[in-house]
């Protein structure tokens, strides 16, 4: 067997392989939310940067903190960001179930082929990937559009006179969402479904349990993990998202994504931007704890 | 233990009553995958309270047969009929007819107890009913002690109970059983039958088993139908298959067969002399092969029916000479191997060990006769 400084020096391996991940974890993902956290509290100033400093150092070696809580209480008088935090879930929700709804019945499909049929299809979920999510998402306006592909051609068949408003709302939104994260719906629905044993639904049958009953009692149940980590991979994303709303939404379609970036780039209030991240972080960060410790039970 | 074929026929089985109408109708069953028949004209009758296995080596069909008979297969061609209802076409949910899995395919995600009542719920069965019926269901399999965990907390053996009490609480009119032992050890394997006969007796329902266990099949089953290649080459009852088989694949899957090949050369009423092509003796058979005189015919003779001696047997007939080649010790039985002078080919006998720790007087290399009697030599036509 191994001798012990072997297992020592395995042992270090192993912890230099998980260190490398949390380490970039640490300075690109941790540091900078400290940063954020920070400008969080602090006022606007023109200037650059454009916010005040909370650390002051005075004469006489006094340290000054000052925090300021006034951009969260903004967020919660103001009633636009209520209005986009409300919107964000409605269109990141919504996106979430039509996904689901579009998803399960692929995934499973996917799943009852064979290993080699499997990988195509795979494949071809995959596949959108391979272009650029923002020449994808463009290519929508021109589907979408009043003179798009779709209102020209119901227009030329008769069905319509004028042309459908699909886009610059929630709708055009909507579709943009549905199609950018369905394959993160289905990659793990696929994973759950193709671990679920066939047998148990003959099993259910023969027990006298209708397809349907079967599906809701047996199925369903056993693809759970993968329908919560589906979900969470396609809420998630789509709660912050800002290319889509901002390529298919109008005026009217605010979402937090979208809130940030303006009030960072336009109104060039950095604090204020930062307190929506804040907030918006700490309403994921609840839930999905939730979940996932739901489907590791 | 298997209900014996009783000695005196005044009671007769099921299956033996002229007027007796079958519960299990198979009527001219076929089943094709990709072209190729894995049920070909499958025509089988079976009795109400039976015990009935399908026994063949894997790939002979047995398990889509009762897959068929389960509903989670379509025949190609045939008819089934259930208690005189024809279910060919009826969907397995509205069979009343349970399967218990080779896998057992317990749903990992309820306990055991939600497990034994999945099927009463699908009835619309009233609550307190189900509670009633799922704990005699798990007491009859002793579960009881289990019945708050889930499947993958039990053993193999707790597992197939759970599996059984599943698949009994909704008394159907067949239980079918693939392979439902296969995957416990042997010691329990033992046990498990015998339980399984008791519980099939005491509720007295039909049981259709499949299995590739010759002895399992034997020890459990009331009668079995032997499959071959999508076939089923003879249905009867443990003793009539291995002491009269009807040709030489069943001979020789059911226990050892000493199989020699061989030319009528008399044929009486009461009597056949064979020549055979191994042994220089003939063979004389107490009874008619029914037989043409010059035909071409299977002698077969089980190991345990054959005596060994170091002394020349009397009279002209039923013996050959040989040396031992091998000798294997079994415990209760020990098997000796004989190589035959003429043409080399061996024949194995199987003699009880009755002494604790006596010399064997034949032991190897030994030359030795080997002889049988006249009435336990079986003959197949082909």
């Amino acid at each position: 067997m191994f001798s012990k400084t072997k297992i020592d020096w395995m042992q270090w391996g192993q912890r230099l392989i998980i260190a490398i991940p949390m380490l970039w974890l640490l300075s690109f993902i941790f540091l900078p939310f400290l940063n954020i956290f920070k400008i969080s509290f602090s006022e606007p100033y023109a200037g650059m940067p454009p916010y005040a400093p909370i650390l002051d150092v005075l004469e006489d070696h006094v340290i000054q903190l000052r925090l300021s809580l006034e951009n969260y209480a903004l967020l919660f008088s103001d009633a636009i960001y209520r209005y986009s935090l409300i919107n964000s879930i409605f269109i990141a929700g919504g996106a979430t179930l039509i996904c689901l709804f579009l998803g399960y019945p692929m995934a499973y499909y996917i799943a009852q082929q064979e290993e080699r049929r499997q990988t195509h299809f795979l494949m071809l979920v995959i596949l959108p990937f391979w272009t650029s999510f923002l020449l994808r998402v463009y290519a929508w306006i021109g589907i979408l559009s009043p003179k798009g592909f779709i209102n020209n051609f119901l227009i030329k068949i008769g069905l319509i006179s004028d042309p459908l408003p699909m886009l610059y709302n929630n709708f055009g939104v909507l579709v943009g969402m549905v199609y950018c994260y369905l394959p993160f719906m289905i990659l793990p629905l696929f994973s759950a479904l193709a671990k679920f044993d066939t047998q148990l639904l003959e099993a259910a049958a023969d027990l006298g349990a209708r397809p349907i009953k079967s599906f809701l009692r047996v199925t369903l149940p056993l693809t759970k993990t993968g329908i919560i980590s589906g979900c969470v991979l396609v809420f998630v994303p789509a709660m912050g998202e800002f290319v889509i709303p901002e390529l298919l939404g109008g005026n009217k379609t605010m979402m937090l994504g979208k809130l940030i970036w303006i009030e960072f780039f336009s109104n060039r209030d950095w604090p204020v931007a930062s307190s929506i991240a804040v907030i918006m972080l700490l309403a994921f960060i609840v839930p999905v704890v939730a979940l996932q410790k739901r489907a590791l039970k | 233990m298997a209900k014996r074929p009783k000695l005196n026929l005044k009671k007769l089985e099921a299956w033996q009553k002229p007027d007796a109408k079958p519960y299990v109708e198979i009527q001219n069953i076929s089943k094709n995958f990709d072209g190729a028949a894995v049920v070909n004209q499958i025509s089988l009758d079976i009795y109400k309270g039976e015990f009935f296995s399908l026994l063949g080596p894997s790939g002979c069909g047995k398990t889509t047969l009762l897959r068929i008979l389960a509903g989670l297969e379509t025949p190609d061609e045939g008819k089934l009929l259930i208690d005189g209802v024809d279910m060919t076409h009826v969907p397995a949910h509205e069979r009343p007819v349970n399967m218990m899995f080779q896998s057992y395919a317990l749903f990992p995600h309820m306990t055991v107890e939600q497990n034994v009542a999945f099927g009463l719920i699908q009835e619309g069965v009233s609550k307190t009913e189900i509670k009633d019926r799922v704990h005699k269901s798990l007491s009859l399999v002793q579960m009881e002690k289990y019945a708050k965990r889930k499947p993958q907390q039990l053993s193999g053996g707790q597992r197939q109970r759970c599996a059984l009490a599943r698949c009994l609480i909704k008394k159907p009119k067949i239980v079918l059983l693939d392979e439902p032992l296969a995957a416990l050890d042997r010691k329990l394997r033992e046990h498990t039958q015998f339980e399984l006969v008791n519980i099939q007796e005491e509720l007295g329902l039909t049981f259709i088993m499949v299995t590739h266990d010759q002895e399992e099949a034997m020890t459990m089953s009331s009668r079995m139908g032997i499959m071959e290649e999508g076939k089923i080459r003879q249905v009867g009852t443990p003793n009539e298959i291995y002491e009269f088989p009807n040709s030489v694949y069943v001979a020789d899957f059911i226990g050892t067969m000493n199989i020699f090949t061989g030319v009528v050369l008399e044929e009486a009423p009461n009597h056949t002399i064979i020549r055979p092509d191994e042994i220089k003796t003939d063979i004389y058979i107490s009874h008619s092969a029914s037989v043409a005189c010059g035909a071409n015919v299977s002698i077969a003779i089980r190991p345990e029916k054959i005596h060994i001696s170091k002394k020349k047997p009397s009279g002209q007939y039923n013996y050959a000479k040989g040396i031992v080649e091998d000798i294997a010790y079994l415990g209760d039985v020990s098997i000796y191997i004989i190589e035959l002078d003429e043409t080399e080919i061996t024949v194995e006998a199987m003699l009880p060990n009755l002494m604790r720790l006596s010399s064997p007087e034949i032991t190897w290399e030994d030359e030795v006769y080997i002889s049988w009697d006249p009435d336990n030599i079986v003959t197949l036509i082909g």
